[in-house]
């Protein structure tokens, strides 16, 4: 099974960041921001204002002086608020344009705004990080869809 | 109340549903979006869009129906500055004073079915405390009445004893001298088709009355003078229509009787609604005749004498327009005024009290109704206050304040019972057809 990967561009020269080991708990989910409106007789309307896509996972053993650099560089970057390519996993190739074959990936935001590693082990830390994925042309149809690239299938 | 099309109604009345909001300044060829239309599947042709709009907050209006005023309503829209593309255009470009247009829409709605929501001002556009957007502050079209008419529109020169502005006919007739003559403002600012029918012959309502004459001597303030002269004294108030135009509403409804436009009812608002009563207005105090010192020679006193015994007390109105002349029949239109406004107010008509007043929080869907409208409400748990019974049922009122909750996605109003319930049409002399000609 592919790793995912991630591919910023912090000062005009894009930067991938391979993840040497796989995330933890990786989950999509479909965050809807919704506002109910409940009559006095108990019929409900909803207003959906947008349905967000989170993605959350743990990096868990991080080592300092190896790929904790990435990250912490990465974090140090994208707290910024820039936008990134997230590709859940390398190995799932995508036909449908724009990917066309390619690697199937989109556009993310940090939500989190800090670094926050958390000691696991002789130089070894943990990361819980938290994706946005962005509203643009590549974004999925649902969170689904990234759990399935994730396990290597074909998102549907 | 607005009138969107077919598809919009349809789509605006679902339980479950995305408003599309669209911010578009004046002068600019793009437009602001709460989303991307493309991939919510609006059709036609679209604008130039950028999808950055946050939800906007503001952009109520609420009447004073007894003082014939009118809030002035303010919306706010705010713009996310993605790249600092707003940053740029607002330092680049002078934006206040262009059209705020607010449109809403739907998925999978034609960019035509958008309907307008409001067109206001721009008056003020300020970066947010984080610098990550720009606030955009309107106001409606009365801003544009609150200035000070200094000259004579006819000759230029400034309103003095010697250069009078003398302003003459029906209060429709004059809010028109005053909007275009006197602020020089675009006529297609002003609800001319429903002035027409106020002033209509069959209508019956300020046709056969013109009593004012004006002689204004000094500069004066439009909006103050409008609300003051003549719309306490002719039972008038403003309201602002959906597509920013200046319209009025009289004491009664147009001859065909009371249409409500929209039916409240247990199954689209929130709360139960909640009860309030306008002040009793059984005391009218006019003084006119005024010369140009604003010395008025005539006093008129109307009292409801049953509204007063019944309530033992009296409410005291006072009217002062300096514009309403005995020789052209004020004081017969200051009774008339009084008897209407006594209708409505001073409880003698089963209201059993003052003028009823209902707080309503309501669905979304709600969105079409409008200030001045005519609505009916019924709920099985709200106490009848004419009968002791519980529930009412199609009572009818007035709309007096909305107030659209645009980030939680609902909407507030506050309804006026002055008693229209059962009111038969105004009677009115049969049309004959003779040849080609129409005979009333």
């Amino acid at each position: 099974m592919g790793a995912p990967f991630i591919n910023y561009i912090p000062a005009g020269a894009a930067v991938s960041l391979n993840f040497k080991n796989g995330p933890l708990d990786f989950l999509a989910q479909d965050s809807g921001r919704v506002h109910d409106n409940l009559s006095t007789s108990g019929i409900r309307e909803r207003l959906l204002e947008k349905v967000d896509i989170l993605i959350s996972f743990t990096m868990p053993a991080l080592l300092v002086g190896d790929d904790f650099t990435d990250w912490k560089n990465f974090y140090a970057w994208a707290i910024g608020g820039g936008t990134f390519s997230f590709a859940p996993n390398v190995s799932v190739l995508y036909a449908p344009a724009p990917w066309s074959g390619g690697v199937y990936f989109f556009t993310c935001v940090l939500e989190d705004d800090s670094f926050a590693p958390k000691r696991v082990g002789l130089r070894r830390y943990s990361i819980d990080c938290k994706f946005r994925v962005f509203n643009d042309a590549l974004t999925p149809a649902n969170a689904g869809m990234v759990t399935e690239a994730f396990w290597g299938d074909q998102p549907l | 109340m607005i009138n969107p099309t077919t598809a919009w109604t349809a789509a605006n009345a679902k339980l479950a549903k995305k408003p599309i909001y669209i911010f578009a300044i004046g002068g600019q060829t793009t437009v602001y979006a709460t989303h991307d239309l493309a991939k919510e599947g609006i059709t036609g042709t679209l604008p130039a869009y950028e999808p950055w709009l946050k939800i906007m907050q503001g952009a109520s209006q609420s009447i004073d129906v007894q003082s014939g005023t009118s809030s002035i309503g303010e919306l706010q829209c705010e713009v996310v500055d993605v790249g600092g593309a707003v940053r740029t255009l607002v330092g680049t470009t002078t934006l206040e004073g262009s059209t705020a247009t607010l449109t809403v829409g739907y998925p999978g709605l034609a960019y035509t079915d958008f309907v307008v929501l409001h067109i206001y001002t721009l008056y003020k556009i300020v970066p947010q405390t984080d610098y990550t957007s720009f606030l955009f502050s309107s106001r409606d079209v009365q801003m544009d009445a609150k200035r000070t008419i200094w000259d004579h529109p006819i000759n230029g020169s400034p309103l003095s004893a010697d250069n009078p502005w003398i302003i003459q006919g029906t209060p429709c007739e004059i809010i028109q001298a005053i909007w275009v003559l006197g602020l020089n403002n675009d006529v297609a600012q002003i609800d001319r088709a429903t002035m027409v029918q106020l002033d209509s012959p069959a209508e019956g309502i300020y046709s056969s009355a013109r009593p004012f004459r004006f002689e204004m001597v000094e500069p004066f303030q439009a909006k103050q003078f409008l609300q003051d002269q003549i719309f306490k004294a002719a039972g008038m108030y403003p309201v602002v229509t959906n597509t920013g135009q200046y319209s009025v509403r009289a004491y009664r409804p147009f001859a065909a009787g009371p249409a409500p436009v929209f039916a409240f009812s247990q199954d689209n608002v929130t709360v139960l609604p909640g009860y309030d009563r306008a002040p009793i207005l059984n005391d009218l105090f006019w003084q006119l005749d005024a010369d140009t010192q604003q010395n008025y020679s005539t006093s008129l006193l109307y009292l409801d004498a049953t509204s007063i015994s019944s309530f033992g007390r009296s409410n005291e109105r006072q009217v002062q327009s300096d514009g309403l002349r005995t020789e052209l029949g004020a004081q017969w239109f200051a009774q008339d005024i009084s008897q209407r406004m006594f209708a409505r107010f001073a409880g003698t008509t089963g209201l059993r009290g003052g003028a009823p007043l209902i707080s309503v929080q309501a669905f979304f869907a709600t969105l079409p109704v409008w200030v001045g409208d005519y609505v009916t409400l019924s709920h099985p748990q709200m106490p009848d206050l004419f009968s002791g019974a519980l529930g009412v049922s199609n009572r009818i009122f007035e709309v007096i304040d909305r107030s659209p909750d645009y980030a939680n996605g609902r909407m507030q109003y506050k309804l006026l019972d002055t008693g229209l319930t059962g009111a038969a049409p105004a009677a009115r002399i049969g049309a004959a057809v003779i040849g080609t000609d129409v005979i009333y």
